[in-house]
């Protein structure tokens, strides 16, 4: 991971911020060199339920948090927080600009001014905060920072540009794919050349809801289930509307298939099915001749995209139990399959420290 | 654990569940086994294991015994095979230069047991295992009685034997020498050559053979050919598990036909005999007089055949 030189506050634009500022002009946040593979400096963006465990995940970690932003304002100590006071804090349901020594600036400004080594935005989907989110990475890219993501809609809005190019190898998306974006991190400049067209199975709450009505629910018992679950993100029209699985077919289609100059799709816009267009009947009518039911985001070979629920062989891949999201990719050599296993808040938080890890350990072995 | 996985058409999936873990205790999150059924759809199933060289596709490595019209009637059965974990197939297992866990191969019997609820198969109208997939299939009908109606086992005993292992020490060793050489393939041509050398009876050996380059031409495109396919890293896998079965026979309460060899080397007839008396339920014991060594259950097609068809009736 090559850093690039950082701009210092000064650089940023008109601030006028207190010197006595933890944030302020003089600070330039802790960078390191480079040189040594000890502590890295680390800033979270998002201590919501899956940052907050991917907090309590980093004790006895070669990461010092330096940095926290919520939607509210900034923690920021160079030396590493108190992340337990800070669990604590938010898990009472109290926003950050309450915390003592809080800044409440803008979050880019706050990731820039931070200039950690490694930025994780664990901050939730949600389609009206994809330039938000897009912006976030930019600006911790700016600072040569590696990016960890959970949500989607960057993604979504500029997968070539995240994934491809300079920023190959820089940006993180194990969590943001469900356990599938390593593999296909490593995988794309084959994709890129062979693959013909996909099919996900990307959004397990669905196919929690599906399993329900197969063994005999309704489909508000499923949905229940699932919420029962932790499955159902915080605007849970995403799920079951279709959105969530659109989003992550317009962002692995981006990666695959799309470049900078062209305009990402718009993931409310790709012809979608809601769980309400299941036919219970049905379902379970397939399951009883051995197939099953799934929420199927394509891009076919004519570069179409849809989500919609496809009656699927029981011996297919995409027949993806309710614990895992799979990816498939058409090669001429046939079907390539990607499977993950980061579901719930738990996994995905593992998901993000795999992807911090093995950054790590990237830099470790450049230095050697 | 992470070897691309690319499925050509017409293989089936089953994802393991995710507390699927090994003997070991070591953990495989993510897995699949590939599998094929091959017969008509309402057919009574019939699962066919091979050895570590086999796949999900018996009518392949099992000409003249699996096949239309054929003892194994794939007219007349669905039958059922799959890629070993660990192995060359398209089940999960190494990517160059990854480690991987200890699969043995009980861990391989719990995968086909996976398989068969994934399919909703409650019973095998017959579960028949030659070499390595008849030691899972003696560990399969040992944890799972119930989920096989009838059982055979060729050219395989509840254990292996300790020339066999000393035979397969062997080639592991080449095989860790040539990978620290960074020759990870040529370590397994060189192994392949090793055991092929072990798979036939002396007495083929020397009938086929007059000249001794003839013969190491032989073993170095056998050698050649394995290696094409299967990788250093997986031919350790199943070279290991191979070496670690064990299973006690006594626990195998199912109708059973065992089949031996009376030239193999490497399940000599003596162990076939002895596990022949420690079943429960034994059914036939049968001998084959063979030149072919270990071998004689590819090459001895009609007598293999004619059990075989025994066991199916």
């Amino acid at each position: 991971m090559v850093r690039s030189p950082n701009p210092s506050p000064a650089a940023t634009g008109a601030l006028s911020l207190d010197t006595t500022s933890k944030l302020g002009p003089d600070t330039v946040g802790f960078r390191s060199s480079g040189q040594s593979p000890g502590r890295r400096t680390l800033h979270l963006v998002g201590p919501g339920a899956v940052g907050r465990r991917f907090l309590t995940g980093l004790a006895g970690s070669p990461f010092r948090v330096l940095a926290v932003t919520d939607s509210t304002a900034t923690v920021f100590d160079r030396e590493g927080l108190d992340l337990a006071a800070i669990g604590a804090h938010k898990v009472a349901g109290e926003p950050l600009a309450t915390f003592a020594g809080a800044e409440s600036v803008s979050t880019e400004l706050a990731i820039e001014l931070a200039a950690a080594d490694f930025v994780v935005d664990a901050t939730p989907s949600r389609p009206s905060d994809a330039l938000a989110a897009l912006g976030r990475v930019r600006a911790a890219r700016r600072g040569g920072a590696f990016v960890a993501l959970a949500g989607k809609n960057a993604l979504a809005l500029a997968a070539p540009e995240l994934l491809l190019g300079s920023n190959r190898g820089t940006v993180g998306i194990q969590a943001t794919l469900g356990g599938a974006g390593a593999q296909l991190v490593r995988e794309l400049p084959e994709l890129r050349v062979h693959c013909r067209g996909l099919a996900l199975v990307g959004n397990v709450t669905t196919t929690v809801i599906i399993e329900a009505i197969e063994n005999g629910a309704s489909i508000d018992e499923g949905i229940a289930a699932a919420d029962a679950r932790g499955l159902l993100e915080p605007d849970r029209s995403l799920d079951l509307e279709g959105i969530d699985a659109a989003t992550k077919l317009v962002a692995v289609q981006g990666a695959v298939f799309g470049e900078r100059w062209l305009a990402a799709p718009d993931p409310v816009r790709v012809p979608r099915q809601s769980v309400y267009d299941l036919d219970p009947h049905e379902v379970r009518a397939r399951s009883v001749r051995g197939a099953t039911t799934r929420l199927v985001a394509r891009r076919l070979a004519s570069g179409q995209l849809r989500v919609a629920f496809e009656e699927v062989p029981v011996g297919s891949p995409l027949a993806a139990p309710a614990d895992r999201v799979v990816y498939t990719y058409d090669l001429p050599a046939g079907l390539r399959v990607h499977t993950g296993l980061a579901v719930g808040y738990e996994r995905t938080a593992a998901a993000l420290r795999e992807d911090c890890d093995a950054a790590l350990r990237h830099c470790s072995e450049e230095v050697r | 654990m992470s070897a691309a996985l690319t499925l050509p058409p017409g293989v089936g999936i089953c994802h393991l569940p995710a507390d699927f873990s090994l003997a070991s205790g070591e953990e495989l999150p993510g897995a699949v086994v590939a599998y094929e059924l091959d017969g008509p759809r309402d057919a009574p199933v019939v699962a066919v294991l091979g050895g570590i060289s086999a796949d999900r596709r018996p009518v392949s490595w099992w000409r003249g015994v699996v096949g239309r019209d054929l003892a194994v009637d794939t007219s007349r059965f669905a039958v059922l095979s799959i890629d070993w974990l660990g192995g060359h197939g398209c089940s999960t297992g190494p990517g160059p230069g990854e480690s991987f866990p200890f699969v043995s191969t009980g861990d391989q019997a719990r995968a086909l047991r996976a398989v068969l609820d994934h399919l909703g198969v409650e019973r095998l109208h017959a579960l028949i295992g030659a070499s390595y997939g008849g030691m899972i299939a003696l560990q399969l009908a040992a944890i799972a009685p119930e989920r096989v109606r009838e059982l055979a086992v060729v050219a395989a005993a509840e254990r292996s034997h300790p020339q066999a292992s000393a035979w397969r020490w062997l080639q592991r060793e080449v095989v860790l020498l040539a990978q620290r050489g960074g020759e990870g393939q040529r370590g397994v041509e060189l192994a392949r050559a090793l055991a092929m050398a072990t798979y036939r009876s002396p007495a083929e050996l020397a009938e086929r053979f007059s000249e001794s380059s003839a013969l190491f031409d032989w073993l170095r495109a056998r050698g050649r050919a394995f290696a094409d396919q299967v990788s250093a890293e997986q031919f350790r896998v199943l070279n290991a598990s191979i070496d670690a079965h064990r299973v006690d026979p006594r626990a195998v309460r199912v109708r059973s036909t065992l089949v031996g060899f009376d030239s193999d080397q490497l399940v000599p007839a003596a162990d076939v005999e002895r596990v022949a008396r420690a079943l429960p339920e034994l059914a036939a014991h049968v001998v084959i007089p063979t030149r072919y060594g270990h071998d004689g259950f590819l090459k001895e097609t009609a007598a293999v055949s004619g059990v075989l068809a025994e066991v199916l009736r």
